[in-house]
């Protein structure tokens, strides 16, 4: 990447194989990533580092991917957000419809291939 | 139809009556005056006969009388008998009482002797000569309004002329005229004795009048003595009084003279009689036709009273009556028109519902084939009725059938056949329900078979049970999609990576390739190994060494994580086919539990407690699987409303246990709770507390009926609110009574 400032991203992803393969895709580009298991550690790693695009599961347990994406949205509006979702329905609501709604910038349903995952990114930071 | 209509004639009959009866009275009655008129009338023309005759023979009698007068008066001297003669009237007067006057008068009108000696020397007034009276007539009558001989009383004069031969002293014959006079009072006395003897034999007659005229219709005599010397009635028109002295008797409805009534005159003329003067003399006698009508008046009256005291009542009685019958008509005719109505509703019923009904006399014969029964069977109504029903070819299992027909006669209750296989020539087998009532009638005990063609309910009801399967499956692939989805988005991410890290290693090898090919050349070449080592840190050999066994790991992990929901999926679905076997619910519990990971994995910690040594029990796996499903779905939503909002998780316990010959699964979450308001519903189909969209409904309702109807199981829920749900399901290891299930194999 020729950007002065490498571009961060912090990965929010509670399954950890899942959180590893995105990280380990994304450092491969030359992304500083930052990744959290859950929603509250997510917005506290927002209040310590200069995040560019924050990469979130809408379902995890405890705060769900859709609060956290509300709260960022207030506290750190210059952030851009991509949803990442298994797609579908749960309990009969498009999550990524609503995602969307709730103010993140780009969703991407799982599965997604590398070149789709990257070009959402690039997308915001252009 | 109303009640105003009904019967509208009778009053209009009993009008008519009532005219014709009345018309018929006063046909009667005017019949009964015609002929009471008639009678009356001839009555008072015999009345007036008699009268006339009475009167005439008294006039005779004077006649007679002047003749033997004639006849003794020559016998004497004229002047020694006149005192002689005067005494000689006077006894004649005496022994006569009905002479007011008898004397003899001259030529000249003078007075020679008389009754009244103070009379004798005058003027006789009115008596002139009448001259030698013809050989015809020997006598003249006339009537004296004033008589001065009899104090100026009306008389009639009877004269008659007398010649005395000359006598001694006297040499011409003495001329002179014999006059007797008799009051108009006598003649009066004679009508008024005749009529009263007529009174008598006519029963009392109120108000009889009677006049006596002359030729010229003056009235001579008259029973109210009104009238007054000029009357004249034929001048007033009077016709009785014209036709009278005309010499008819008749009898005659006229005016009154006076009073302005009718009366009834019955008329005579005096009669003529050789050498007796002509009269012309009238009689009238006269009732008022009022009085005539006395009798009609009175029988009018009574009859109209004993009418009116009859018909009245009568009246009354019919109208009672009538209004009785027309209500008692209401009542029929409504009774007639529900019961009319009833049938009509029954053959609308019996078309128009799905099931036939059939009706059987002495629980043999067909009484009652309805089109759903010839529909259903194949057999016309008029095929079948009359006939015996166990002569019909119907091909059903009739060992069944006679057996239910046996029992419903034998205990008189109803008997219920739930599924009765229908094998008809050319389609599919059917399935009948049919219930078999007792139906007591007069000759014996008929039976009602009630049956419906339950085919096409129970592939409703298959069709449903698929539906929410489909439901349920859908709303899991949702989730197992999620559970999908992750660790294929890593492992093809981790495939991607170590691509790219073998390609990374590949280059690290070729210059470890190249090093090694050198130094077995025995040249150690520092610009390669320096080569290799810039190599080395350009892929980062160290990360990768660090993450490649990390990616290979976590892929082997993902993979098992695709394969373990898959398989769960697979035997969730299709858990061995359709048929009912001996099944191990442990197994089936926790794949249920596993393919529905996504649904309750955010909101809840799974906890299952399940017996090793639990039977197998008899079940078809599938709709078992389904229920289990249903209610793990319904407790993670239950939860779900209850921790949404908050980082806390709720629970959800599932386990097993042996109960008796049977099996218990509990299945507990710690969600809201059910109100006790709507815990009798839940098993109802459709009902849903989930919005509208969220749900069928079908869930529980699927639930009881597979493990109530299909499995011979129980269903039961305890629940408090605010502190969770239990629904127990109690399962036998072999279900005693359950022909879906051995059908279903």
């Amino acid at each position: 990447m020729l950007n002065e400032k490498p571009t961060t991203i912090l990965i929010i992803e509670d399954d950890p194989s899942l959180r590893d393969s995105l990280r380990r895709t994304l450092r491969k580009r030359g992304y500083t990533i930052l990744q959290a298991a859950e929603g509250g550690e997510g917005t506290m790693l927002l209040g310590t580092h200069a995040i560019d695009v924050v990469l979130i599961d809408i379902f995890m347990p405890g705060r769900e991917g859709i609060e956290t994406i509300l709260q960022i949205r207030r506290s750190h509006p210059q952030v851009k957000i991509i949803a990442m979702s298994g797609g579908g329905e749960r309990m009969h609501i498009d999550v990524l419809r609503v995602a969307k709604a709730s103010g993140c910038h780009q969703t991407l349903d799982k599965p997604f291939s590398e070149e789709a995952l990257i070009n959402a990114i690039e997308a915001q930071l252009a | 139809m109303t009640k105003s209509v009904r019967y509208r004639w009778i009053p209009f009959n009993m009008v008519a009556v009532t005219a014709v009866a009345g018309g018929i009275l006063l046909f009667g009655i005017s019949k009964f005056e015609s002929y009471l008129v008639d009678r009356t009338g001839r009555e008072l023309q015999w009345a007036a006969i008699e009268i006339a005759e009475k009167i005439h023979l008294l006039l005779v009698e004077r006649y007679g009388d002047m003749k033997l007068i004639q006849g003794i008066l020559p016998e004497a001297g004229y002047e020694a008998r006149q005192r002689h003669w005067s005494q000689h009237f006077k006894n004649i007067q005496e022994a006569y009482p009905i002479y007011a006057w008898i004397g003899f008068v001259d030529k000249a009108g003078r007075v020679v002797a008389s009754s009244d000696p103070a009379a004798v020397g005058k003027e006789a007034g009115s008596v002139r000569w009448v001259g030698p009276v013809d050989g015809k007539r020997s006598i003249a009558i006339q009537e004296i309004q004033h008589d001065e001989l009899v104090e100026g009383q009306s008389t009639l004069s009877f004269e008659t002329p007398v010649t005395l031969h000359a006598w001694h002293g006297r040499s011409d014959p003495f001329e002179g005229t014999l006059v007797t006079r008799i009051r108009f009072s006598e003649l009066d006395e004679v009508v008024t004795r005749s009529l009263r003897e007529m009174k008598k034999k006519m029963e009392s007659r109120e108000g009889m009048e009677y006049q006596v005229v002359n030729n010229q219709g003056q009235v001579l005599i008259e029973s109210h003595h009104l009238l007054g010397e000029t009357a004249n009635l034929i001048k007033l028109g009077v016709k009785s009084a014209e036709r009278a002295t005309a010499g008819e008797a008749g009898f005659i409805l006229e005016q009154h003279t006076r009073r302005p009534v009718e009366v009834l005159t019955g008329y005579a003329p005096i009669p003529e009689q050789k050498d007796f003067p002509k009269l012309g003399w009238g009689i009238l006698v006269q009732v008022d036709h009022r009085a005539v009508l006395g009798p009609i008046r009175s029988l009018i009256q009574t009859v109209t009273f004993w009418g009116m005291a009859i018909f009245l009542p009568l009246w009354a009685l019919l109208l009672w009556t009538m209004h009785r019958l027309r209500a008692e008509w209401h009542q029929t005719d409504a009774a007639q028109q529900a019961s009319q109505e009833l049938v009509n509703q029954k053959r609308t019923l019996l078309a128009t519902v799905e099931a036939f009904f059939i009706q059987l006399n002495d629980a043999s014969v067909v009484s009652e084939w309805t089109n759903q029964a010839e529909r259903t069977f194949r057999i016309t109504a008029d095929e079948a009725i009359g006939k015996p029903f166990g002569g019909l070819s119907i091909s059903w299992d009739w060992h069944v059938m006679s057996a239910a027909i046996a029992q419903v006669v034998q205990s008189r209750a109803v008997v219920r056949l739930n599924k009765v296989v229908l094998n008809q020539e050319g389609e599919r087998p059917r399935y009948l329900k049919l219930t078999l009532s007792p139906l007591k009638t007069n000759s014996g005990l008929d039976i009602v078979l009630m049956g419906e063609d339950i085919t096409e309910y129970l592939a409703l009801e298959h069709d449903l049970s698929q539906a929410q399967k489909l439901e349920s499956l859908g709303q899991l692939a949702a989730g197992v999609a999620h559970e999908i989805n992750t660790p294929t988005q890593f492992v093809g991410d981790n495939l991607r990576f170590l691509k790219d890290a073998f390609t990374d290693i590949g280059a690290v090898l070729d210059c470890h390739h190249t090093a090694m090919t050198s130094a077995k050349a025995g040249s150690y070449q520092q610009e390669v190994i320096e080569r290799c080592e810039a190599e080395a840190r350009r892929v980062d050999l160290e990360y990768l060494r660090e993450e490649v066994p990390k990616a290979i790991a976590q892929s082997f992990e993902g993979v098992e994580r695709i394969t373990k929901i898959v398989r769960a999926m697979k035997e969730f679905a299709h858990p061995g086919g359709e048929e009912a076997a001996y099944e191990d619910l442990n197994k089936a519990i926790q794949t249920t539990v596993e393919v529905s990971r996504n649904e309750w994995k955010y909101v809840a910690e799974m906890t299952t407690d399940l017996a090793p040594d639990l039977p197998r029990i008899f079940c078809q796996l599938g709709p078992i699987n389904q229920v289990v499903l249903n209610i793990i779905v319904n407790a993670a939503h239950a939860i779900g409303d209850v921790v949404k909002g908050t980082k806390q998780k709720g629970r959800i316990t599932i386990s097993t246990r042996t109960v008796g010959d049977g099996v218990e699964i509990r299945i507990s979450d710690t969600g809201g709770g059910i109100p006790e308001t709507i815990r009798e519903k839940i098993f109802d189909p459709f009902f849903t507390t989930k919005p509208v969209g969220k749900g069928t409904g079908q869930g529980l309702a699927i639930a009881r009926s597979v493990v109530v109807d299909k499995h011979g199981g129980r269903i039961e829920v305890e629940s408090q609110v605010n502190q969770g749900t239990t629904f127990i399901i109690r399962l036998p290891v072999k279900p005693r009574e359950a022909p879906s299930l051995r059908e279903a194999a």
